[in-house]
């Protein structure tokens, strides 16, 4: 029978590092049931035994208050994994052990896998792990994940300890609580028995003292006496003895009891006063280099990514060139019928390859965020632009998702699980389409160079950047005004101390991510790729997008829609083409006037257009409808279509409505 | 006489106890979870015109706080 372990942790504690370790990264990502929080689970094989190892997110306590502590408790509670593996940071016991305590009264079979030794022992901190161990009743591992040091000792204690059944820890509340818990708990353990078996009458009690919403309905529906009038006396009371909340007062006595733990076990030398991250916060932080700092750091990000995705590039374009020659040569020579041919040749191959030229793009903005996540950085962009992102009623968090949005909206989708407020998550991931990703960069490139000379042409493609940042902005601002209304998330972040971030770790990272995406989207971008493929290539005998093809159809179709815009069934046709990926829009350009040659395309549609069209076919470019990569990541973050429609629908209506109003203007100032 | 002040009103490099947390239920628990229980001493480390403070709870932790936050934790200065 093989075991299964669930790992659970406060976040910055190394714990994606130990699963890593564990399942030397055999693992599937996935999503917890009908949640946006990331399920990932592995295994491994140790002394002849297999191990499933489930990741559960990373959380500072058992309390109901997030999504990914609900899940973490439920899991323990309802899966009752064999071991749950509890990482701990050695350098940060005491915060930490208050979710081990947690872990400890619910009765789990807790291994404590106590990471850091290393940072912690520089801190000056000696913890005699045997006497840890002995106090809490629980195994404890020592152990620096990064360095891969004590990951089969913690195996061997997974193995050891499997299945083992342990008494739930009961921390002393104290002379005014105890009392009642065991009245509670007796009443419960006689009239909910169910539940009671299976979390512990005590661990009710107390939870049905600290007043925790989502047990106080389980009891309620189990047992409708137990929250009595007098129940909820005697919770006010207690506030009246302690001057406090309940919960407050259980909280302490937790953290008295590792008071105690910690006094017993960890030696203390005297901290040298400044840290080396203190120092480094001194600068990034400071209130006038903060932001420059970060824009400069931003800057040499997508130097970087730029730079280093032109070769991939260049390779990835000529494999689908390639792969589609071969293949083509192949089914011909197999005298496969010609629609067969068009259909793999041009629309899965050509189609999917529009989108893969994305991929090293895609990757190493991955990787650039997994620098910027385990270097530390992140929390401290989150610091620096919080008082901005604050006027406009978004969190601090918010900002890197949206700066990555020029890379590719992608993965600054992707990028947005780090707001855990859901309403400033999806509001994040629903304006981040209205950053011009690097695909728009190149339409807007390509078209301000056949229309405007080229200093004005700089200028234009400035001037879209700026409307992108204030749409975004203001959509943002109502959303959150309207749709996602809500309190503002307040800002506590840890800042975890700096480190260099581990090759490993990132490079683990960008694989896991970008084939995530791959495997998720993968589907969608292939069925609209034929999708678009069969609509510019039928009916039979038409040709490639044509007037008479189903495309050009549905472009005279909604031609009239467009026509206030001034954008012409061609236009009409780039623009249904632009939604597989937006540079395609080019490309469908020199299928639609019948050139190959980009400067006698640019020269050509200057002759059809005036500047001023061309301007609003930009604007309305910018936003229109995110590409078929971005919404199937929209759907994938958000679970919800009824929020990718919206998406789709808002950014058309909002495409419209602005492209028009630039047209308007620009007739009154004379242009056109 | 010992005098209690928000957080947010003590300088760089100061130390108090937490006396209070004039907040909601949720917030209140995630700071308690986060390290700022009752009690616990906590000292600013970084402070500036404007912008969140960064904080220093159970000895080792640095936590960001935003200002609007910082002046919902009522601490004890100690001298």
């Amino acid at each position: 029978m093989a075991i299964t372990i669930g790992v659970i942790g406060n976040p910055n504690t190394g714990k994606s590092t130990v699963f890593n370790a564990l399942t030397g990264r055999r693992h599937e990502v996935g999503n917890w049931p009908g949640k946006t929080v990331e399920k990932k689970t592995g295994r491994c094989r140790h002394e002849k035994k297999w191990i499933n190892v489930v990741d559960l997110p990373g959380t500072y306590s058992l309390a109901a208050y997030s999504a990914e502590e609900i899940i973490a408790r439920n899991y323990i509670v309802e899966e009752k994994p064999d071991v749950v593996v509890d990482i701990v940071d050695a350098s940060n016991l005491e915060r930490n052990l208050y979710l081990t305590i947690q872990l400890l009264e619910l009765g789990a079979n807790v291994v404590i896998a106590l990471n850091m030794m290393d940072v912690s022992k520089k801190r000056g901190f000696a913890i005699n792990t045997k006497k840890l161990s002995k106090l809490l009743g629980v195994p404890v591992v020592p152990m620096v994940a990064s360095k891969n040091q004590g990951i089969s000792e913690l195996k061997d204690a997974i193995i050891k300890n499997a299945g083992k059944k342990r008494k739930a820890l009961f921390v002393d509340y104290g002379p005014d609580l105890e009392p009642k818990i065991k009245e509670l708990s007796e009443h419960i353990s006689k009239h909910a028995k169910k539940i009671a078996e299976k979390y512990g009458a005590k661990w009710l009690a107390v939870k049905l003292i600290e007043q925790d919403q989502n047990v106080v309905r389980m009891i309620k529906r189990a047992d409708s006496d137990i929250y009595t009038e007098e129940l909820r006396k005697f919770i006010k009371n207690t506030e009246e003895i302690y001057g406090e909340n309940a919960d407050i007062e259980i909280a302490d006595k937790r953290y008295g009891y590792i008071n105690g733990v910690i006094k017993k076990t960890v030696k203390c030398a005297p901290l040298a006063k400044i840290r080396r991250s203190d120092k480094i916060d001194c600068i990034v932080t400071n209130e006038y280099l903060g932001i420059p700092i970060l824009l400069f750091l931003m800057f040499l990000l997508f130097q970087f990514v730029f730079l280093a995705a032109e070769p991939f590039v260049m390779v990835i374009d000529n494999i689908v060139e390639w792969l589609g020659l071969n293949v083509e040569n192949y089914l011909v020579s197999m005298d496969s019928p010609s629609w067969l041919t068009g259909l793999v040749v041009h629309g899965a191959i050509g189609g999917i390859g529009n989108v893969l030229v994305f991929i090293p793009n895609i990757a190493l903005l991955f990787l650039a965020i997994a620098v910027l996540e385990d270097s530390g950085y992140m929390a401290r962009a989150a610091f620096v632009m919080d008082r901005v992102m604050n006027k406009i009623g978004l969190h601090g968090k918010a900002f890197i998702p949206l700066l990555l949005g020029f890379g590719c909206n992608v993965p600054a989708i992707m990028a947005t699980r780090t707001l855990d407020n859901e309403k400033d998550r999806m509001t994040t991931i629903l304006i981040n389409s209205l950053i011009p990703c690097s695909a728009r960069m190149v339409v807007f490139v390509f078209i301000a160079g056949a229309f405007f000379e080229p200093q004005a042409a700089g200028l234009v493609v400035w001037s879209l950047i700026i409307l992108s940042i204030i749409l975004a902005v203001l959509v943002g601002y109502i959303l959150r005004k309207s749709v996602l209304k809500g309190p503002r998330a307040p800002f506590v972040i840890e800042l975890p101390p700096y480190h260099i971030p581990t090759f490993k770790g990132v490079f683990h990272h960008m694989f896991d991510r970008t084939f995530e995406f791959i495997s998720k989207a993968g589907k969608f971008i292939l069925v609209v790729a034929v999708v678009i493929w069969f609509l510019a290539t039928y009916p039979e005998g038409v040709e490639y997008g044509s007037s008479e093809s189903y495309i050009g159809q549905i472009g005279h179709l909604i031609e009239p829609l467009l026509a206030p815009l001034g954008f012409g069934w061609k236009g009409s046709v780039a623009l249904l083409f632009g939604f597989l990926a937006k540079e395609v829009v080019i490309s469908s350009f020199g299928v639609l006037y019948e050139v190959a040659e980009e400067g006698t395309l640019q020269s050509v549609l200057s002759s059809e257009w005036t500047p001023l069209q061309a301007y609003v076919f930009m604007v309305f470019t910018l936003i229109y409808v995110p590409c078929i990569a971005a919404i199937a990541t929209i759907k994938q973050e958000t679970h919800s279509w009824k929020w990718t429609a919206f998406a789709i629908v808002y950014s058309l209506v909002l495409a419209w409505i602005i492209s028009y109003f630039v047209l308007q203007i620009g007739y009154l100032l004379g242009f056109g | 006489m010992t005098k209690e002040i928000p957080l947010i009103d003590l300088k760089e490099g100061e130390t108090g106890k937490i006396i209070k947390i004039l907040a909601g239920r949720g917030f209140r628990m995630r700071l308690t979870e986060m390290g700022f229980d009752q009690g616990s001493r906590i000292t600013v480390i970084g402070k500036s015109g404007y912008g969140p403070i960064i904080v220093e709870v159970k000895g080792s932790c640095r936590i960001a706080l935003g200002r609007g936050e910082a002046s919902k934790i009522l601490v004890e200065v100690e001298k």
